[in-house]
């Protein structure tokens, strides 16, 4: 193997620790919060444990390839995105009103996920390649073609729709452009830019349900039988779990069936109720660590491309668990996003590990920049 | 150059150069300094989620742990006002009223051997293990114990109600009929919803032991009727007490129902009809719509309200008479006489005989090794189609029903809607019969004879129809062609809500046969009554012109001797004639259309003639006799 033995050595352990410990954490949380006192367990912590394998295997895969070299070929994992998107459209399974997922045989893949990690390494290279260092920060015309990029998953990924996940893509590209360093004059206008646009989104964009649920965290208390229901019977079941939790498979709320998507995007309730604010103090710090870790890998990446993709995958872990847990505790409206290694679903998991992969690459080829020694 | 990819790739390398010349440490500066700033940023998220998550499970979590333990919080719903039942002209034939309803949230209720002594002290004799949820998931939703609790209990039950955990009283709308029996078939009734309804309406937000139509109008209009329940979201203590109303959204009632029917037609209908089995259906010939659509003998929807005693279920049930049996839309009889307006248009039509065809009538008919009596043995004379209507003669119908085949008469049936349900909205509803050759081949194995055509041309045979099917035949006729679909609902109508337009006639039918000969039936028709020798001389007016037909159904063939009119007393009740009337008027321009049905009158239609007289004189000069019952005039202000 024409392997750089510097590879192994760099291999980045944290990561790799840091993501099996919360993804172990949510398969128990699962098999607690699927399981119903008299049938016993469904089996979705097995199917998710199944989907955690898989998400590993395409971990370890995506490390075998260097960064730059997924770099160079991000214009075609992008067309190849934008081609499943389509498809999705046109083909696509229709659940609760949203026509997300892709039937492969067993598999049901929700393709809008593979955005996230394409579109950080087609950011990261257009932002690459279009500056240098320290000198010229971005103008418009430099924001023309990012903006390109992402408006047409954006588009796409709207129209399913699922507009949580086209907006994470959307704060990916402001984070990852703002990292470079906006004209000041760019930065004002886009600012003012964005303060007009805002009323036509609330207009055209979005759908009745989706106001409904802004209102509801303006104002919670009058709706609690229709779109504050969720968010109230979710903060009930968080703040009944008190300081240690009512313990395992013990959660009322939750197992009551009050608590709605229990196990995909309220499974941060079904923590904070069973295993209490401790449990809670756990996760976070776990997600802390990870979060602080690919910081320092940005941070001491070898080129400007690592430190972008790395910066990316922060940016989107970052944003998903803010919401993610910000929802459920009544600090942002419900949105349909997951909490990444934490919430049941396959699509959503291979991809944060694509992502930790992502990551784990930028941090093992630090050191292998032959012509710049640092 | 450095090379940290297979060497193979070397062509690649230009742009690996490009990326590395923008190299990070330690020149980057100004990305660092971002960096750390947007570490700042999602740490400080991260510690307002600690923190929110603080507030909720340390300092409020007694409070919420206390609402999702002991106070839970409970969706309860407020039922919604069930919409009115209203006639035409807006007396209200189905209202509400309130009443006070003793309920349960199982899951708060004491242990067993404790209810059943509590619901003793209430005066409520009841297996407590009935109370006991099915599915785990009901335990939360309340149940009815009592419906209609005496008030004297109420007022007990609300000065000890710390001893009844688990219970509450409800305030519930009940189902009044102000009329009692009148158009009881046709409205029909309320019951608790069954197992298999709750299964089948799964998504429509029923609870067990709700109240929901269960015959006629109430059923068929339960969606419309029902509104929107309302919805509360309370906390309750731990015995089920309502402490405080979280949120609420009210119920939206029920639309109300106006019918076509004419409350006072109607009460006249069934003020004739006392004493005996069988129905009045009045159309308006102009549109399809019911006037009146009485059924007796009756019961009275209210014993229905909250739910029928035993005895009564079982009287209603038992009755020889079968109260609860529609007859107007349900009860199948052969049409008798009254068929051969289908038989005379049919062979007019289609050219088997002209207006001035003449045939003689003995009394008799022979055909094949069979004879077939006419209803006079000693016959009609010599007679032409308006002459063989107005006295019904057998033997011209036998002649031309023999011209004809059983199968032309079948068509003609058809189009005038006998062998098919009407369609009209009120409920079940049978669909007669319409005999064929192809029909007895399929259903019985053998060909039709010829000899049973001549009792299908005069309405006997296999012949079945409801009064329902006939009133409809008879506006048809009325209007020159037209077969509209009976209608019942005039409108619907919302409270505070600008009253919609009144539904428009649908149009199932259109009749193709030249204009003369429709008029030469009609002719027969006039005569039927007007003329001296008509059989239906009982319904002449002297101001309005009314045209009819009598008929005369036979049950069961019959020895000669005990088939004449004048032995039908003798014999026993079920196997005496029907006799049947049907009339319009005023005949230059149709405006009601009538049929009376008799069952087991023993006498011919023509003694029901009058009948119809009374019924078209009340309802064209809009004249009534005084009413039996006091009409209530709860009319609509609008």
């Amino acid at each position: 193997m024409a392997f750089d033995r510097r590879l192994t050595m760099n291999f980045d352990w944290v990561t790799l620790a840091l993501s099996l410990a919360i993804v172990s954490l949510s398969i128990v949380l699962l098999y607690s919060a699927t399981s119903e006192r008299l049938e016993g367990p469904s089996g979705m912590h097995l199917k998710q444990l199944v989907w955690a394998v898989i998400g590993l295997v395409s971990m370890f895969a995506i490390l075998c390839i260097d960064y730059q070299t997924l770099c160079r070929h991000a214009y075609v994992l992008y067309g190849a995105l934008l081609v499943s998107l389509v498809i999705v459209l046109l083909f696509g399974r229709v659940v609760n009103g949203s026509q997300r997922w892709l039937v492969l045989g067993p598999w049901h893949v929700q393709t809008s996920e593979l955005a996230k990690p394409v579109l950080i390494l087609v950011l990261a290279r257009y932002f690459t390649e279009h500056t240098s260092a320290g000198t010229a920060s971005l103008t418009f015309r430099d924001l023309l073609l990012p903006v390109l990029l992402v408006g047409l998953p954006f588009g796409l990924i709207v129209k399913q729709p699922n507009l949580s996940t086209a907006m994470v893509l959307v704060v990916l590209l402001a984070v990852m452009a703002l990292m470079i360093g906006l004209r000041g004059t760019t930065l004002i206008t886009l600012l003012l830019l964005g303060v007009g646009v805002l009323p036509l989104a609330w207009t055209l964009v979005l759908k009745d349900y989706q106001r409904e649920r802004l209102l509801t965290l303006l104002n919670p208390q009058p709706d609690l039988l229709g779109a504050g229901y969720h968010s109230w019977q979710s903060k009930i079941a968080i703040g009944s779990g008190g300081l240690w939790g009512k313990g395992l498979l013990a959660g009322t709320q939750s197992r009551l069936s009050f608590l709605p998507e229990r196990h995909t995007d309220f499974i941060f309730a079904v923590l904070a109720e069973e295993v209490g604010f401790v449990g809670v103090v756990l996760l976070l710090s776990l997600f802390v660590c990870l979060l602080v870790h690919g910081f320092i890998i940005a941070y001491r990446s070898r080129d400007r491309l690592g430190a972008l993709v790395a910066t990316g995958v922060v940016t989107m872990l970052a944003v998903q668990i803010f919401l993610n847990i910000g929802m459920t505790i009544g600090l942002v409206p419900i949105i349909g996003l997951p909490l990444p290694l934490m919430s049941y679903g396959g699509s959503s998991l291979v991809m944060t590990f694509l992502c930790l992969g992502l990551l784990m690459n930028v941090r093992m080829r630090r050191f292998k920049s032959g012509m710049f020694p640092s | 150059m450095a090379r940290y990819s297979s060497p193979g790739e070397s062509s690649t390398c230009d742009d690996e150069f490009i990326y590395i010349q923008r190299p990070l440490p330690p020149q980057d500066d100004g990305f660092r300094r971002r960096l750390w700033g947007l570490l700042t940023v999602v740490l400080i998220g991260l510690c307002l989620l600690l923190g929110r998550t603080w507030q909720l499970q340390v300092l409020q979590g007694e409070y919420l742990l206390h609402l999702s333990e002991q106070n839970r919080l409970r969706s309860l719903r407020t039922k919604s006002l069930r919409g009115k039942i209203l006639d035409r002209y807006g007396y209200v034939l189905a209202d509400n009223r309130a009443a006070y309803t003793l309920m349960a949230i199982p899951a708060d209720l004491p242990p067993r051997d404790e209810l059943g002594p509590l619901l003793r002290t209430l005066n409520i004799d009841m297996d407590p293990e009935t109370l006991r949820p099915r599915r785990r998931a009901a335990a939360l939703k309340p149940v009815p114990i009592q419906r209609d609790f005496p008030r004297d209990q109420v007022a007990y039950f609300a000065e000890h109600r710390m001893d009844f955990p688990g219970m509450f009283i409800e305030v519930e709308p009940l189902r009044t009929y102000p009329y009692s029996t009148l158009a009881a078939h046709l409205l029909g009734y309320l019951g608790e919803i069954s197992e298999v309804q709750l299964q089948q309406s799964k998504d429509l937000g029923y609870y067990p032991g709700d109240l929901v139509g269960q015959s006629g109008l109430e059923q068929v209009f339960e969606d419309v009727l029902r509104g929107q329940p309302g919805l509360r979201q309370v906390e309750v203590d731990a015995v089920g007490r309502e402490t405080q109303v979280i949120a609420a959204r009210p119920a939206t009632p029920g639309m109300d129902l106006v019918l076509t029917l004419d409350l006072q037609l109607q009460q006249l209908a069934e003020r004739l009809l006392e004493g005996h089995s069988g129905s009045i259906v009045a159309l308006d010939p102009r549109n399809g719509q019911i006037l009146a659509l009485a059924s007796q003998p009756a019961f009275d929807p209210n014993a229905f309200v909250p739910r029928p005693s035993a005895a009564t279920w079982r009287a209603l049930s038992t009755d020889p008479h079968f109260p609860l049996h529609n007859r107007a839309t349900q009860g199948q009889y052969p049409p008798g006489s009254v068929f051969k307006i289908v038989t005379a248009l049919a062979a007019l039509a289609d050219g088997v005989i002209t207006p001035h065809t003449t045939v003689c009538c003995p009394g008799y008919y022979d055909y094949g090794e069979h004879t077939f009596r006419d209803w006079r043995p000693s016959g009609h004379g010599c007679v032409q189609l308006r002459q063989a209507l107005t006295q019904s003669c057998d033997v011209y119908f036998y002649h031309v029903g023999q011209l004809l085949g059983v199968d032309r008469i079948a068509h003609y049936a058809q189009a005038f809607g006998f062998g098919q349900p009407t369609g009209f909205a009120g409920g079940f509803e049978k669909s007669g019969l319409v005999p064929s050759s192809q029909w007895k081949r399929r259903v019985r194995g053998q060909p039709w004879y010829a000899g049973e055509t001549l009792s299908v041309a005069i309405g006997q045979g296999y012949t079945m129809t409801t009064p329902l099917q006939v009133a409809n035949m008879i506006a048809t006729l009325a209007n020159g062609g037209t077969l509209y679909k009976p209608s019942i609902v005039l409108r619907r109508e919302m409270l505070h809500a600008p009253t919609p337009m009144d539904t428009a006639p649908t149009v199932l039918h259109q009749l193709r046969v030249p204009p003369q000969y429709v008029a030469a039936v009609q002719q027969g028709l006039w005569s039927v009554v007007n003329d001296p020798r008509g059989t239906g001389k009982l319904a002449r007016h002297e101001q309005i012109a009314i045209a009819g037909k009598t008929g005369t159904a036979q049950v069961v063939q019959l020895p000669d001797h005990d088939a004449s009119p004048g032995r039908q007393q003798y014999l026993p009740e079920q196997y005496r004639h029907h006799a049947w009337f049907v009339a319009y008027a005023p005949f230059e321009a149709p405006r009601i259309a009538v049929v009376v049905m008799i069952e087991h009158a023993g006498k011919g239609g023509s003694q029901f003639a009058g009948y119809a007289k009374t019924l078209i004189e009340a309802y064209l000069r809009q004249s009534y006799p005084v009413a039996a019952m006091p009409l209530k005039t709860t009319k609509l202000t609008r």
